[in-house]
This record gives structure tokens, C-alpha cells and sequence, in this order.
């Protein structure tokens, strides 16, 4: 059957191909352009059979069905030709439509992925009422995000009726409470909720600090409140204004036990951190008023004292907030690539990661170029040198559907092993029907709660798709038997692991029992992986399966490094310049 | 005391009183910045030196200016002259804010010099309130790069711009139609009406006229580009001319120098031509687009009626035109245009292309105001998205808007009678 649908579609093709050179049936438009959506249809088929190497899991036969039906107008349409222009133009339409209908089909669903999406504070404003917010999660279900993250706070003012901050009108007005609502609704659907504050940023909120709250206005090198955006900061200098911070933090764990914390704006601006009681501190510990200083030398040492301050308060966070509830997964979203926030925002974020104060990161690798974003999601990794996770995000507001399709198929290419969209508000419709389409189309079990696990299911998965696309993997006979056999010892080998959860772990406790497991097996791992890049290189495996192969190999040892990185000794960390 | 001391002090009291008597007008304009700064210098030493009205130029935002006239009015502290969108001329007219410029004897040696399509946007009844001064209008963009490698033809008609559309679109390109501002829909389908010789409005400016059968196919024929012919409702147009993704918009003249601006590697391989047009019976083609424009009207509160209508008549003369298009252009690279027609020949604008501006400019038709007018204007709206989202008739739809729009300019018209009496 499958096989008679591929020969009538070669044979319509070729019909399509054969009147769309017979220049007295068509004009030159009209042949031209059926020839180069032959092409296309060519090239699909070509990328179709590729994805079989790659064992990716499409809807093979729903393609095929588009693409005949393509080949049928092509066919159609040259035929038709010069004689009706007009019903020839409005085939070739109804075929780019086709052709469109295809894209997001031709990526897959993944079983295991880390898949969220920021829920920003205009998405939370427009929450007027329960039935918003189920009309909401519904929406947020249909894509299968597994991990929301919430703006709690933002501007100054909670998004839910705080007892120790402002509350914004939008959340006086809800009747109850939305984020109860939001978080009730979200357990029923298998989601995580994890809250987000702007930890540091006042943004334009300055009403709600126009109290004793004035005195932890953080100040520019003019010595003025707000730099060149006009908004506004609290110093992660000042002692109340950190304990306000804490507060509002552990009120959302305590209160409404929510699924994690993430720390947004957790960091300087450009042009901040001069605050008199920073000044008089510097002074006191280096006998120079921070705005005297003319040395790079001092420059940089001031930098670095800033920068201290934003690194403990993370430290705190996380340690505090753990105490509170041990398996809260504390994150931060944080300028991306690492390199060129580091020094300018005093956001040393490889150090927490170094140190052990973070769960994971959400990279905000914003940007339209598709290889920039996977350059970025490469190099933050590199930053990160196996200490934890990150799932990039996605700047959406840039680009369209299919540019969102194609910036996390890039990212699936690297061993990041989820992503997350900014944001709600910047969604278009379309965004969500090319994710329910295909490449969100199934629910996927997240990464970040239990590394271990999502591991074991990787490999169990990529042994399952070696079984269901032996016929495409181009392996000499037996290579195919030998890998899932080498497989599933591996899978077993991290299903008999005996460590701590990553949720619940204290990341600062030393085990060398966990060490002398999982160094062994990521030597393994690495080990078979160089093995399968020999094979396809050699030829005995199709070199898109070997990619396929290493690739999820890399993914498997990306989720079990950082829990041999807090298994082994903690040796603190500071911030140094480069 | 001699003689020559007396008449030192003579002149000097002379001097004094006449500073102290000379006449001050304030005037409210959008322009701030380094254009306000050419337009502070304009006035100083081309205005005032010549003529000795001294002028103060305060920088109003346009947003919102109707309502901060009608408070400053009724709070006495109005200005003499203020610069508005023609679209809100007629509104503040008839409730009086602003003075009837047809009462000046040499009006008419002014608005000679404009093309009477443009004044219909400005009157009500009899009543002239304000003279136009910048000016778009809507002409055709598209890349020469692609029509000539797909051999297509420059457009001429709609017509053209269909068969186009098809042709792109079978290449995934697109055709889009735009209008920027106030008004989007309407905007986009007064062409088709007025290229039918006729107005969605009654003669009288009582009732519309959406339901006449020129209206009715002329909506038709605009819903019809979205339906059958896959124009798009939205369309980036920046990023999206640049990549040739939509090679062929329809757009304001202001866009020239954005595209010049902003996409600067495309240069040379892009063209514009004249609005797409409706062939006539006797075969020439009616090209009559629409636009908007910057006004300046007299506040009806002046003390200063002569001073500020001297300004005024400067302002539209082809001496300050000229000047001032010029230095926008220095500054900021943008390509303005004046109303006045004479004006055109001094645009910073390719000289080949200026027979284009010139033609664009004299088959330029505003926008009639009519009381009420510019409210009804949202049941255009509805009665296309009705059309180009819901899939509803376009016939029914219109007709809806229709009657909708007489009740509301009825309404309106009861609503302001007592205003409208004195006229």
C-alpha cells in the first residue's frame, strides 16, 4: 500500500514535470513556476527520506498524502497553463498553501523534553476572572509546555494579593486569587508553576516606593534614579531592601507552595550601583569613594565588589528558600550569551552554577538568526562546563511561526534538552498551530525535575527508534543489534543509579559514592558515542544516524554531569574579571 | 534740552511703546526638536523680521491636541494658531474653537494654490477652518529587481495590481494595501469610491451614501483584494520589501525615504509609480487616491486675527515651504511635502520622479468632513472585518454600516445643531 502511494506519486510527478515542459500548454510563468515547485515537492521527499535516517518520528503518511495531493494540482496546473491563467495562478496558490500546511509537520514531538514559556505580566494583567484563566491553561495545555513561568511580581506590585508587597489593580479586582487559581488548575493539568519576581527591578512601579522603600532606590553614577530607560532599581546592596525582596519570595513558596522560583532582573542596569550606603561601604573596605575612582584597577575592583552582592543574594535565595520547601527548583533568567552580561550587569551567572545556588537557567538568547540562536544555546553551555542546566529562551516577538519552528529544531541540534518561549503575550496565533502541529504536538516529560530519569528515558527512547527505523539506518549487518544491545546496558546502567534527586539534593554534599557511578558511565557514554561517530564516518552507519545517535548520547550526559558536579567536593567560587 | 536730544528721546519712547504694543502670537505646532529649532529660526527671521509679529512657538504633542484646545479655550489661555490633522479640523470648527478663514477678503488668492480636492476635509457648509499644510498621499512601491525577472509589467489599474497579485502570490510574494493612521479601512476604500465619482456621503453631508450602488461595488471590489486575490490584512512592510517577500505595497509617499533609510540595500532596486487606477469610458484612467495632512487653523479666541492670518498665509507660501522641506530633509533625510502646489517644484525629491509627486498630488482627494463623519467611520471598519475575517456578504455588510452610519451623523447633527446654525 505504502508502496503503490509512493509509485502514484512519482508518476503524477512526472506527468507534472512532463506538461510543465511542453511550452504550448503553459506560458513561461506558469512552467516555470510548477518547475519549481516540483523541485520543492523533490526536496521534501529527499528531506523526508533523510528524517528516516535521523529516526525522527513524523507523520510520514499524512506527508505523503499532501505531497500527492501537491503533485495532483502541480499537474493540474501545467495543464491548464496559459489557457486559464487565472485558475492556473490560483493552483500554484492553493499549492504554497500545501507546501505551508507541510512545514511544521516536518519536525517531531519529543517524549523527553524540558518545554516553558514566560506567562508575562500584560498576559497576567488581561486574567480578569477564573474563566480567563481556564481559557488561558487551556491554551497553555494545547501546546504541551510542561513549566510555566509566572510574573508574580513585577513593577513594584505582585500580581496576586500579596501581604507583604503592592498589589496590582488588575489583581484587587480578580475575584479570589489568581494565582491559587492558576496553580490549581495547572496541578490538575500536569504543569509546573514556577513564579517569577523582578527581583531588583522597579521598572516604573516608583509609586509603590514612595515610602521608607525611597531610601533603597539604587542611584547612577549622576547620582540620579533612573538611567537611560527611565526605570527604576532597588541596590542589592541595601539590607532592607534585600529582606524585602526575601520576603516576597518565601511568601510564594510558603503560601502557595508553588513548583519553583525564578529570579528575573537579578542583576544591576548599565549604569547603576552607586547607592550612598555602597559608596560607604566600598569606602570603608577600600578607602576610596566609588565615584573618585579614575584606575581600571579600582574600576574592575568595584565591579566585582557589585557584583558579590547580586551572587549572595542568590546564594541566600536559594539556601533559604530550599529550607522552606526542599524540593523547590530555584532558576534564574539571565542575560545571554553569559560573556556579555557578566561584567557590564554584574550577573556573574556561571559562578552560581559554579557554586551550587541554582536549580537551572533560562538563558534569554533573543534574537531573529536562527544559527545565532544555536551559536548562543552553544556557548552558554560551554560557560556552564557541565555545572547545571539551561533551557534558552526563545524571543518569539522577533520572528514568525516558522522562524520559532526552526530556532528550536536548532536548539534539539545542541545538548540542551528544552526550551523556553517569551513570551505569552508575544504569541500569535499561528505560533501555537505550528507547536500543536508538530514539533509540541505530543506532551513530553520535562528534564529539569529528575535528570536521572529523563535520562533513562532518552536512551530508552533512542533504542525504541533504532527498533522502528532499522531500514533507513544505512548500518552493516548487526551494527544495529550491537548498539541497541550496548543501549539498554547503558540505560540499565542509569536506571541502577543510586544518587539523590536533583530537586532535593543539597548541591553543596559531597558523595563520592554517587562520583564513582556516574564518572564511569559518562566515560562510557562518551566512549560508545565516539564509537558511533567512527561507525558513521567509516561508513557502517548512515552518518545521519550516527548525528542522530551522538547527538542524544550528548543530550544523556548533559543531564547527568551537573549531578556528578554536586556530588564531588564544594570548593567556593569568586568572581573574577576575565 | 536741544532739539537733538528731544528727538533721541522721541525715538526711543517710540521704540519702547512699540515694542510693548507690538503684536505676539502663540502658536501650538507638533514640530520640537531640531525640526522645531528650523522652524523657530524660519519664523524669526523670515516671519517676523520682515513683518515684526513676533511669534511663540510652544511644542504640543499631537496626541490628544484636540482635547488640550478645547480645555485652553475654554480656560481663555488658547493660542492663535495651532497646528492640527485635517481630520479634526472640522470637529473643533463647528463647535466654534476655530475661526471661519473664509471671512479674509484674499482668501481666495490662497487656497487657488491648492488642489480643491483637498479642501472638502477643511470646510463645512461655507465655512473654511484651516489651511492645509503637509501632506500625504498614497502612491504604488514595488522592486524592479523582481518584475524584471519575473517580466512583469509597472501597474496602471487595479486590474494590473489583481493579476499581479496572483502572479506574486503563485511565487509566495505578496501585494500589499495600506493606509497609515486614522481611519486604516477607510482609507484604503475612499479610492474605489472616489474613482467611481462618488462619495460615501450624501451631497449634503446628511446621511451616508455606503449604500448607493458606486459604494456598494466599490466595497466589494477593496474586500475582493483580501478574498479572492490574497492580499494580506498585515503586512511588516519594512523587513518584508526589503527581502522581496512582498515586493508590490501601496502605500503614503512617506515610506520613500523609510525605505531609503532603512533599507539601503535595496537601493536602485526599487521604483514608484502613480495609485492603481479605474479605467474610464473613454479609456483614461481615474487615479484619484486619498491622503491626510497637517493643518493650521486660527483659534477662534485671538485678539490677533490679522497678525495670525499673515503667519498663516507665510506658512502655506512656497517661500516657507520650501525652506523647510528642504532642512527636513538635511536633518533627518525625510522626504515632506507641502500642499501648495507651486511647492512641489522645490521638494527634496529625485527631480525625474517629481512629475509623479505632482500628478499624485493633483489627483489627491481628501476625506469630506461631515459632522459625525469621522465616528461613523468605525462601521467601515466592522463592515470589513465582517467581510475579510467572518466571511460575511460584502453587500449586506455595507449596507449595515450604512444605515448605521446615518443614524450616527443624524445623531451627531441633532447633537451640534445649535453650533451648526450659526454657520
Amino acid at each position: 500500500m505504502k508502496i503503490s502511494t509512493k509509485l502514484l506519486g512519482a508518476a503524477i510527478l512526472l506527468c507534472a514535470l512532463f506538461f510543465a515542459s511542453l511550452p504550448v500548454f503553459a506560458d513561461d510563468f506558469i512552467k516555470q513556476r510548477v518547475s519549481e515547485l516540483t523541485a520543492e515537492v523533490v526536496a521534501i521527499r529527499g528531506n523526508l527520506e533523510e528524517s528516516k535516517s535521523k529516526m525522527m518520528r513524523l507523520d510520514y503518511y499524512r506527508i505523503e498524502d499532501i505531497l500527492a495531493t501537491i503533485s495532483h494540482k502541480l499537474a493540474e496546473a501545467a495543464e491548464v497553463g496559459s489557457a486559464d491563467e487565472d485558475k492556473a495562478l490560483r493552483t500554484l496558490i492553493d499549492i504554497n498553501q500545501e507546501l505551508k500546511n507541510i512545514k511544521p509537520l516536518m519536525d517531531e514531538s519529543l517524549p523527553v523534553e524540558t518545554r516553558g514559556i514566560w506567562v508575562d505580566n500584560v498576559t497576567m494583567r488581561n486574567l480578569l476572572s477564573k474563566a480567563d484563566v481556564e481559557r488561558f491553561m487551556e491554551d497553555m495545555a494545547s501546546i504541551n509546555v510542561n513549566f510555566l513561568i509566572i510574573d508574580a511580581y513585577n513593577n513594584g506590585a505582585a500580581t496576586y494579593p500579596s501581604k507583604v508587597a503592592a498589589e496590582h489593580y488588575e489583581s484587587q479586582i480578580y475575584e479570589g486569587d489568581k494565582l491559587k487559581d492558576i496553580i490549581e488548575i495547572a496541578r490538575q493539568k500536569g504543569i509546573e508553576i514556577h513564579t517569577l519576581i523582578n527581583t531588583f527591578g522597579v521598572g516604573t512601579g516608583i509609586n509603590h516606593f514612595l515610602d521608607e522603600k525611597m531610601a533603597w532606590l539604587d542611584k547612577t553614577y549622576e547620582e540620579k534614579y533612573t538611567g537611560s530607560s527611565g526605570h527604576y532599581w532597588i541596590s542589592p546592596m541595601v539590607p532592607e531592601a534585600r529582606e524585602y525582596v526575601m520576603s516576597i519570595l518565601k511568601e510564594l513558596v510558603v503560601d502557595y507552595g508553588v513548583d519553583g522560583i525564578q529570579l528575573d532582573y537579578v542583576r544591576y542596569d548599565t549604569e547603576f550601583g552607586y547607592h550612598e550606603y555602597a559608596r560607604e561601604l566600598y569606602k570603608s573596605l577600600f578607602g576610596i569613594d566609588p565615584f573618585d575612582i579614575q584606575f581600571q584597577r579600582d574600576k574592575d575592583n568595584f565591579t566585582v565588589f557589585k557584583t558579590q552582592f547580586v551572587n549572595r543574594f542568590v546564594e541566600r535565595a536559594f539556601f533559604e528558600l530550599k529550607e522552606l520547601k526542599p524540593d523547590l527548583l530555584v532558576s534564574a533568567s539571565t542575560g545571554s550569551p553569559y560573556s556579555w552580561y557578566k561584567l557590564d550587569l554584574g550577573q556573574d551567572w556561571a559562578t552560581w552554577a559554579e557554586n551550587r545556588n541554582i536549580s537551572f537557567f533560562c538563558p534569554m538568547s533573543y534574537t531573529g538568526d536562527v544559527d545565532h540562536y544555536r551559536r548562543i544555546a552553544i556557548s552558554d553551555l560551554g560557560s556552564m562546563k557541565g555545572t547545571t542546566y539551561i533551557f534558552p529562551g526563545l524571543g518569539v516577538y522577533l520572528y514568525d511561526e516558522y522562524v520559532m519552528q526552526e530556532q528550536i529544531a536548532a536548539g534539539r541540534t545542541t545538548a540542551i534538552s528544552g526550551q523556553t518561549i517569551f513570551s505569552t503575550a508575544n504569541m500569535k496565533p499561528a505560533d501555537y498551530e505550528v507547536l500543536k502541529a508538530g514539533i509540541w504536538k505530543e506532551p513530553a516529560v520535562p528534564t529539569f525535575r529528575d535528570p536521572r530519569a529523563a535520562a533513562e528515558l532518552m536512551l530508552g527512547d533512542l533504542a525504541l527508534r533504532i527498533q522502528e527505523f532499522e531500514p533507513y539506518l544505512g548500518a552493516e549487518s548487526g551494527l544495529a543489534s550491537s548498539y541497541l544491545i550496548k543501549i539498554e546496558e547503558l540505560k540499565g546502567k542509569v536506571a541502577d543509579l543510586q544518587i539523590r534527586p536533583w530537586d532535593t539534593r543539597n548541591l553543596r554534599e559531597e558523595s563520592p559514592e554517587e562520583v564513582a557511578q556516574l564518572e564511569p558511565l559518562i566515560a562510557s557514554l562518551k566512549e560508545f558515542s565516539k564509537k558511533v561517530a567512527g561507525d558513521a564516518e567509516s561508513g557502517r552507519v548512515s552518518p545521519l544516524t550516527g548525528e542522530r545517535i551522538t547527538l542524544e548520547l550528548s543530550k544523556v550526559i548533559a543531564l547527568l554531569e551537573p549531578l556528578v558536579h554536586t556530588a564531588k567536593p564544594f570548593v567556593y567560587v569568586s568572581t573574577y574579571l576575565l | 534740552m536741544n532739539t537733538k536730544k528731544l528727538l533721541l528721546v522721541f525715538a526711543v519712547t517710540c521704540l519702547v511703546a512699540g515694542l510693548a504694543f507690538a503684536e505676539k502670537l502663540v502658536v501650538w505646532t507638533w514640530y520640537g526638536a531640531e525640526l522645531g529649532q528650523v522652524f523657530q529660526e524660519l519664523v524669526k527671521t523670515d516671519f517676523t523680521a520682515k513683518t515684526g509679529i513676533e511669534v511663540e512657538i510652544e511644542v504640543v504633542p499631537i496626541d490628544g491636541i484636540m482635547n488640550k484646545l478645547l480645555l485652553s479655550f475654554i480656560g481663555g489661555d488658547a493660542p492663535d494658531i495651532v497646528e492640527l490633522y485635517s481630520n479634526q479640523v472640522v470637529e473643533l470648527g463647528i463647535r466654534g474653537a476655530l475661526l471661519n478663514l473664509s471671512e479674509f477678503a484674499d482668501v481666495k488668492s490662497v487656497t487657488d494654490q491648492l488642489n480643491p480636492m483637498l479642501l472638502p476635509a477643511l470646510q463645512y457648509k461655507s465655512a473654511l477652518f484651516a489651511l492645509p499644510g503637509e501632506i500625504n498621499w498614497t502612491w504604488t512601491y514595488y522592486r524592479t529587481d523582481v518584475f524584471s525577472e519575473m517580466g512583469l509589467e509597472v501597474p496602471e489599474t487595479w486590474d494590473d495590481i489583481r493579476a499581479l497579485a496572483l502572479k506574486l502570490k503563485a511565487r509566495n510574494m505578496d501585494t500589499y494595501y495600506y493606509y497609515q493612521g486614522d481611519g486604516e479601512i477607510v482609507g484604503k476604500y475612499l479610492p474605489f469610491v472616489f474613482q467611481r465619482g462618488a462619495d460615501i456621503y450624501k451631497p449634503d453631508g446628511t446621511a451616508s451614501n455606503l449604500d448607493s450602488p458606486e459604494a456598494v461595488a466599490a466595497f466589494k471590489e477593496l474586500t475582493d483584494l483580501h478574498k479572492q486575490y490574497h492580499l494580506p490584512v498585515e503586512d511588516p512592510i519594512w523587513g518584508t520589501f526589503a527581502s522581496a517577500e512582498t515586493p508590490l505595497q501601496i502605500l503614503q509617499n512617506w515610506y520613500y525615504a523609510g525605505f531609503e533609510l532603512t533599507n539601503p540595500q535595496i537601493s536602485g532596486k526599487w521604483d514608484i509609480t502613480l495609485f492603481p487606477g479605474t479605467k474610464r469610458a473613454d479609456g483614461s484612467i481615474d487615479r484619484t487616491n486619498t491622503g491626510k495632512m497637517l493643518t493650521w487653523s486660527i483659534v477662534s479666541s485671538t485678539k490677533h486675527k490679522d497678525a495670525a492670518w499673515e503667519l498663516m498665509k507665510w506658512l502655506g507660501s512656497t517661500e516657507f515651504t520650501t525652506k523647510f522641506m528642504q532642512t527636513s530633509n538635511q536633518i533627518h533625510g525625510n522626504r515632506i511635502f507641502f500642499s501648495n502646489k507651486d511647492s512641489i517644484d522645490f521638494a527634496p525629491f529625485p527631480e525625474e520622479k517629481l512629475h509623479l509627486a505632482k500628478e499624485a498630488l493633483a489627483t489627491c482627494r481628501m476625506q469630506t468632513a461631515v459632522v459625525g463623519g469621522h465616528i461613523a467611520n468605525r462601521y467601515i471598519d466592522f463592515a470589513f472585518n465582517k467581510v475579510v475575517i467572518q466571511g460575511d456578504d460584502p453587500e449586506t455588510a455595507i449596507r449595515q454600516a450604512a444605515k448605521e452610519s446615518t443614524d450616527e451623523i443624524q445623531r451627531k447633527l441633532r447633537e451640534f445643531d445649535r453650533y451648526i446654525k450659526t454657520l
